[in-house]
C-alpha cells in the first residue's frame, strides 16, 4: 500500500461521519421522536397550561384560552402547520400531566428548574420574570443597586423583592431604606408619585406599570432570574430542536417583544 | 577459662547495640517519610468529638406563650441544621413545636427500635426551651399487607401501633408530654385509600390511649387533627371533619383523648371571618370545639397543630404576602386573647430541609438555607411586642 496513513485517516473520517449521522438520527430526526411523530400525524399540538395565571394564560367565561403563552403556542403551531390544543392543568400537576402523556409540551409560564433536567427537556428561555429595579423616568444617577445608598426603595411587603432589598442592605452593605407596600403595583405607584427613589418588583409588574401609567423606567439588568421555558418529555429531541429554533427565530423577528407589548 | 561477663560490660554492649541501631535508623531514607506519615496516622486514629453540642438550656422570650410552629425535621439529616432550625424557632418567639415521628422509621422490624434521630430532635428542642407535640403515624412494611401505602393500618395491627406508642411515650417520658394519634383519618389518602371510618379510627384511638397511659399516666393524648373538608356524604376522598368528630363520639371516643388536635388552615379568609359549617377557614376550629362542648367535653383543651396561610403567586388558595403576615399575626393574637379553650397554635410549616418546588414552599417562615422570610421577622416583632 502506497499511502497507508492516508487510508487510515480516510477510514477514521468515515467512522466519525457515520457516528455523527447515527447520533443525529437518534437525537433529532422525527422518526425517532414520538412526540413529533404524534404532532405531525394528528396535526394537533397539545399544550398543558395552567389557565389561571394572567397575563400568561387564562380562560374566559366560554372557556376560550388567551394570554401571552396562548399566543406563543398558537404561533409555534402555525409555523409548524398544526393546530394548538390546550389542556388546562393546575400548576402543580403540569409535570405529571406531561409525563403521563396528556400533552406534548408544557407552555405555562414554567420556571426553569435545574433539579428536573433528567425528567424533562427544557427549551431556551422565552421570558425572564425576575426582579427589576425601577426608577423614575427622569432619574439618571441610579444605574444599579450600587447607587441605592441613602435612597428609599419601595418593595412589596413579604415578597421576593423585599428579600432582595434586604439582601443588598444586609449582605451587600448598601445603606438603602426599605419602604414596604401592600403590593407590587403600590410600590411602583409610590415611585411614580415621588414618595421613594426606586422600587424593586418582578418584571411582569414593572412592564405593566411602565406601559399603563408611565413615568417610570427600569434598569435592564435583572436583579434575579426567573426564566420561563417550555418543557417536553425525554426522548423528544427533535421537538426540542424545533422549539429552540423557532424561539430563536421569534426573538430575532421581534415577535416575543410584540407579545410583551400586547400583554404587559 | 573465660570469666563470666560482668553486669557493666553487658550494659555497655547493649548501649553500643542501641546506638548502632539508632545511627542506622537515622541514616535510613525511610525516616523522613515515617515522620511525615506518623501525624496522619495519629489524626486518623483519633476519635473525633461531637461537632454540634446541645448547649445550655435556653428559654423562649415571648408575649404569646401559645405560639407554635410545625417543624419538618424528620428528614433533616445534619445535626447542626436541626439545632439551627430550633434556635430560630426560639428566636422567633414560639414556645411549641409540632413534629412528625414516623413509626416506620423508628421500628423498622417488630421490636427493634432506633431512637437516634428522634432523640436529637427532642433533645435540641428541649434545650431551646420548646414544648414538643409528637404526631405518630406511618405504618412500617411489616405491619401492613403488601401493595398498600404507608398510611394503611389494618385492624389486626392496631395493637402493634399501640405498642409503638407505648414504647415512644416510655422512651420520651419527661421529655415529650403530648402525642397525637394518627393524622387526618377523615381523608381517604391518610387512611390508606380506604373510605374514612370514624368507628375504626376510634378503636385505634382507644387502643393507643390505653397503652400510652400504661407508659406514662401524665402524657397528654390528642385525637388526630382532622383535615378541614366539605366533602359531601359518601365521597370517596374524605369525610366532613365536623361530622367525623361527631361520629367518633358516637363510636365511643369520649374518655379516650385528653385533648383534640385541630387543623385550621386559613386559605384566603381572615382569621376573623365568621365560622360556618359550609366554609373552610381558620375560624372553623371553633366549630370543632363546639362539637366537644355538645358531647360534654367542653373542658377538653384543643391544640391547633396545623394552620397558616400561603403566599404563593400561583396557588388559588394563597393570599398576597402582606396579607399572609397580617392574618398570621392576627391568628396568634386571636388564640391568645379570645380562644381560652385553645392551648396552642402551630403554623405550618417553619422550614423544609430542601425546597419542595411547589406551592408548599410558600407556607414556610425560613428558607432551607436559613434565610428568614419577612413573615418570620413580622412574627418575631409581634412576639417581642414591637409591632405597632
Amino acid at each position: 500500500m502506497k499511502h497507508p496513513r492516508l487510508v487510515w485517516f480516510l477510514a477514521g473520517l468515515v467512522c466519525w461521519a457515520c457516528a455523527a449521522v447515527c447520533i443525529r438520527n437518534a437525537l433529532y430526526l422525527g422518526g425517532s421522536d414520538p412526540t413529533w411523530d404524534r404532532i405531525s400525524e394528528a396535526g394537533v399540538m397539545r399544550v398543558c397550561m395552567e389557565a389561571a395565571y394572567p397575563p400568561f394564560g387564562m380562560t374566559d367565561a366560554a372557556g376560550a384560552f388567551s394570554g401571552f403563552d396562548v399566543d406563543l403556542a398558537n404561533e409555534l403551531a402555525g409555523r409548524w402547520g398544526v393546530r394548538a390544543e390546550f389542556v388546562n392543568v393546575h400548576f402543580d400537576g403540569l409535570y405529571d400531566a406531561l409525563l403521563a402523556g396528556k400533552c406534548d409540551m408544557i407552555l405555562s409560564a414554567l420556571p426553569y428548574d435545574e433539579t428536573l433536567t433528567e425528567d424533562v427537556i427544557y427549551s431556551p428561555s422565552y421570558f425572564n420574570a425576575g426582579l427589576l429595579l425601577a426608577v423614575r423616568q427622569e432619574e439618571r444617577r441610579i444605574r444599579g443597586v450600587n447607587q441605592l445608598g441613602g435612597k428609599r426603595v419601595a418593595v412589596e411587603l413579604g415578597s421576593a423583592a423585599e428579600l432582595e432589598a434586604r439582601h443588598h442592605l444586609e449582605q451587600g452593605r448598601i445603606p438603602l431604606e426599605i419602604v414596604t407596600c401592600p403590593g407590587a403595583q403600590e410600590a411602583l405607584q409610590a415611585l411614580h408619585d415621588g414618595e421613594v427613589d426606586a422600587a424593586i418588583a418582578d418584571s411582569v409588574n414593572v412592564y405593566h406599570f411602565a406601559r399603563e401609567s408611565g413615568g417610570i423606567r427600569y434598569i435592564k439588568r435583572f436583579l434575579s432570574d426567573e426564566q420561563y421555558v417550555i418543557a417536553v418529555r425525554p426522548g423528544s429531541g427533535y421537538t426540542w430542536k424545533r422549539i429552540a429554533d423557532e424561539l430563536a427565530r421569534l426573538t430575532r423577528q421581534g415577535f416575543l417583544k410584540t407579545l410583551q407589548q400586547r400583554w404587559f | 577459662m573465660e570469666s563470666a561477663p560482668s553486669g557493666k560490660s553487658v550494659l555497655s554492649e547493649l548501649c553500643g547495640l542501641l546506638s548502632q541501631g539508632l545511627n542506622h535508623a537515622l541514616r535510613s531514607p525511610l525516616l523522613p517519610r515515617l515522620m511525615l506519615i506518623l501525624p496522619l496516622i495519629g489524626l486518623t486514629a483519633r476519635v473525633p468529638g461531637p461537632v454540634v453540642h446541645i448547649g445550655e438550656p435556653r428559654t423562649v422570650v415571648t408575649t404569646n406563650p401559645k405560639m407554635g410552629v410545625h417543624t419538618r425535621l424528620t428528614d433533616e439529616v445534619e445535626e447542626w441544621k436541626i439545632k439551627r432550625t430550633l434556635e430560630m424557632v426560639r428566636e422567633m418567639g414560639a414556645s411549641w413545636i409540632v413534629e412528625y415521628f414516623p413509626w416506620g422509621y423508628y421500628e423498622p422490624e417488630k421490636g427493634r427500635f432506633d431512637w437516634s434521630h428522634p432523640d436529637l430532635v427532642v433533645d435540641h428542642a428541649l434545650a431551646q426551651g420548646l414544648q414538643v407535640v409528637a404526631r405518630i403515624d406511618f405504618v412500617p412494611d411489616w405491619a401492613r399487607p403488601p401493595d398498600t401505602t404507608y398510611r394503611y393500618l389494618p385492624e389486626e395491627s392496631y395493637d402493634d401501633y399501640a405498642d409503638f406508642v407505648y414504647t415512644f411515650v416510655e422512651h420520651f417520658r419527661e421529655r415529650v408530654h403530648y402525642v397525637v394519634i394518627w393524622n387526618e383519618p377523615n381523608l381517604a389518602f391518610e387512611w390508606g385509600y380506604r373510605l374514612p371510618d370514624p368507628a375504626a379510627y376510634t378503636r385505634l384511638l382507644q387502643a393507643a390511649y390505653r397503652r400510652a397511659k400504661d407508659a406514662d399516666p401524665n402524657v397528654t393524648v390528642l385525637a388526630a387533627g382532622l383535615a378541614p373538608t366539605l366533602a359531601p356524604p359518601g365521597s370517596e376522598w374524605g369525610m366532613d371533619d365536623l361530622l367525623f368528630l361527631q361520629q367518633m363520639y358516637d363510636a365511643g371516643a369520649r374518655g379516650f383523648f385528653d385533648g383534640l388536635a385541630i387543623h385550621a388552615y386559613g386559605w384566603t379568609l381572615s382569621p376573623d371571618a365568621e365560622a360556618s359549617e359550609t366554609t373552610l377557614g381558620f375560624s372553623r376550629a371553633s366549630l370543632l370545639h363546639e362539637v366537644l362542648v355538645r358531647n360534654g367535653d367542653g373542658d377538653l383543651p384543643c391544640y391547633i397543630t396545623e394552620a397558616g396561610w400561603n403566599d404563593n403567586r400561583r396557588w388559588a388558595n394563597a393570599v398576597r404576602p402582606a396579607l399572609r403576615i397580617d392574618y398570621t399575626v392576627r391568628a396568634y393574637e386571636k388564640v391568645l386573647e379570645e380562644w381560652s379553650w385553645c392551648r396552642m397554635v402551630a403554623m405550618w410549616v417553619f422550614r423544609y430541609p430542601r425546597p419542595a418546588r411547589t406551592y408548599q414552599d410558600d407556607f414556610t417562615f425560613v428558607t432551607p438555607g436559613f434565610v428568614s422570610r419577612p413573615i418570620y421577622d413580622a412574627v418575631q416583632a409581634y412576639a417581642r411586642g414591637e409591632l405597632p
